[in-house]
């Protein structure tokens, strides 16, 4: 036997987890229904996030985007003020089912190595915030993944809110293979941010996801990027280098040798695609 | 799978169906006590018998599943039952009108042949219906990703597409 818990607020919400030993947090259970089905996952209690109203839809709160962890992917992806690297990772997930019920709290915590919304997070600056009934603390993106399913997050914190700096100049775009062009999980996917001001490309990020346990991001090849204007040599010497740097995974999905491949080819699309692109993005 | 109760009360002094939901379901207002780990599919299929709602893969891949949950398109096979409490929930039982009157997406299916075993059919009609309900005159591309999440093993898909212009000129007259 399952119970099922809504509750009215988020202090509701944290006290419920704080007091119950056996009780996960549900959003659109894209991930966890199946788990919860397959008994992967033993639970006694389901408590369901996804209408807390402190815990839905994109706000601009002062030089920053908050997403709130219940938003679903659908509105994500279809959000104007948000980022061209998140909204088109949130909008290649799945398939209209799964991003009208699945959300990007969920694809975060769900921490799987090919998570189409985090690489974008990387390079966006992403913070989020987490509490719990005791208190709240605030991490990078980056210190939030330990490995495949793995995070930061102990028992009875829920993540609550994710943060973006608005960045005006600041431009992005996410790149993915899969076996296919809809419904595919990435063999790798990718995605860049930068300033680009008068032929010169300042500032930029590469993250790479599904090439490692965790997305990561990759600072050698931004280092080479960094302050560039992007000719073929310099662009030929970064592709290479972000294959080398990449630690794929060998799995049913693709080898290591295919996904060093695709990674440079998918690095050079995305950077010309950042490079045309005209507005803030 | 826990026995589903649509009645409401528990069986036997024993609470193991310990969520009580109500929803609309095709236009109706129903009520049932579940399970918390119960899905939305074998609520429908068993404690609702419309079993028009298919289950291919049962893990959010083929689509066969397709609901209308608040008008928009989920896979009943990754969606709790306890989900559906005060949604409006369409199946493809409730999709032509009382008396009878196929939905002119149903009545296009037919027209242009774009059934042939029939069991992608109802998710394909749902997801389509949602489309159009937002896009009167969607474009190829846009139905082709309106129907990405829904499988088909037979028709080859051509069929398909075809009758979703048919149904979109239709509904636009
Ligand atoms: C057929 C199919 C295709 C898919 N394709 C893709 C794809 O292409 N790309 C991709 O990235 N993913 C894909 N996914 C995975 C999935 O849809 C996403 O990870 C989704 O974003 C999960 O969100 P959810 O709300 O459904 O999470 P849930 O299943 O509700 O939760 C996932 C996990 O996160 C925890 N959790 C949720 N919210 C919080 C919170 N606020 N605080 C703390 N913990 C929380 C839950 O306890 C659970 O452990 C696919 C899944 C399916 C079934
Ligand atoms: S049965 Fe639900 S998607 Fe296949
Ligand atoms: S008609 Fe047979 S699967 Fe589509």
């Amino acid at each position: 036997m399952v119970r099922y818990i809504t509750p009215h607020s988020l202090n509701e919400a944290l006290q419920i987890l704080d007091q119950e030993e056996h009780c996960l947090p549900l959003a659109g259970g894209t991930d966890l229904t199946l788990l919860v089905r397959d008994r992967t996952v033993q639970v006694e209690c389901l408590l369901d996030i996804s209408k807390l109203p402190e815990l839905v839809g994109v706000h601009q709160e002062g030089g920053e985007i908050r997403i709130g962890p219940s938003t679903t992917l659908a509105d994500v992806a279809s959000s104007p003020q948000l980022p061209t690297a998140l909204r088109t990772g949130a909008g290649w997930i799945g398939s209209p089912q799964i991003r009208a019920l699945g959300t990007i709290g969920g694809n975060i915590c769900n921490a799987s190595p090919c998570g189409d919304t985090l690489s974008p997070l990387l390079v966006l600056g992403g913070r989020f915030r987490l509490r719990s009934a005791g208190g709240e603390r605030e991490v990078p993106a980056e210190a939030f993944f330990l490995g495949p399913k793995r995070t930061i997050l102990t028992r009875g914190e829920l993540l609550v809110g994710i943060h973006l700096p608005r960045e005006d100049d600041r431009r992005s775009t996410f790149r993915k293979i899969g076996g296919r062009g809809a419904q595919t999980i990435a063999q790798v996917n990718l995605a860049i941010s930068a300033c680009w001001r008068e032929g010169i490309l300042r500032q930029p990020r590469l993250a790479v996801g599904s090439a490692a346990p965790t997305p990561i991001r990759i600072p050698a090849v931004e280092r080479i990027l960094d302050g560039q204007s992007l000719g073929d040599e310099v662009i030929a010497e970064a592709a290479e280098r972000t294959a080398a740097e990449i630690r794929p995974i060998c799995d049913q999905r693709a080898s290591d040798r295919y996904r060093r491949w695709v990674v440079r080819a998918l690095f050079r699309d995305a950077l010309s695609s950042l490079t045309e692109q005209e507005v803030y993005g | 799978m826990s026995e589903i109760n649509t009645r409401g009360s528990t069986s036997g002094g024993t609470d193991f169906k310990s969520v009580p939901i109500a929803f609309r379901l095709n236009g109706r207002p129903v009520s049932a006590c579940i399970d918390g780990g119960l899905r939305a599919l074998d609520l429908l299929r068993e404690g609702f018998g419309l079993t028009g709602v298919k289950e291919g893969c049962g893990r959010g891949e083929c689509g066969a599943c397709t609901i209308l949950l608040d008008g928009r398109p989920v896979n009943a096979c990754l969606l709790l039952a306890a989900k559906l409490e005060g949604c409006e929930v369409l199946t493809i039982e409730g999709m032509a009108s009382p008396d009878g009157t196929l939905h002119p997406l149903q009545a296009a299916f037919l027209k242009a042949g774009a059934v042939q075993c029939g069991f992608c059919t109802p998710g394909m009609v749902l997801a389509a219906k949602s489309l159009l309900d937002a896009r009167p005159n969607p474009n190829e591309e846009e139905i082709a990703r309106a129907l990405s999440g829904n499988f088909c093993r037979c028709t080859g898909y051509t069929k398909i597409i075809k009758a979703v212009h048919l149904a979109a000129e239709e509904m636009r007259r």
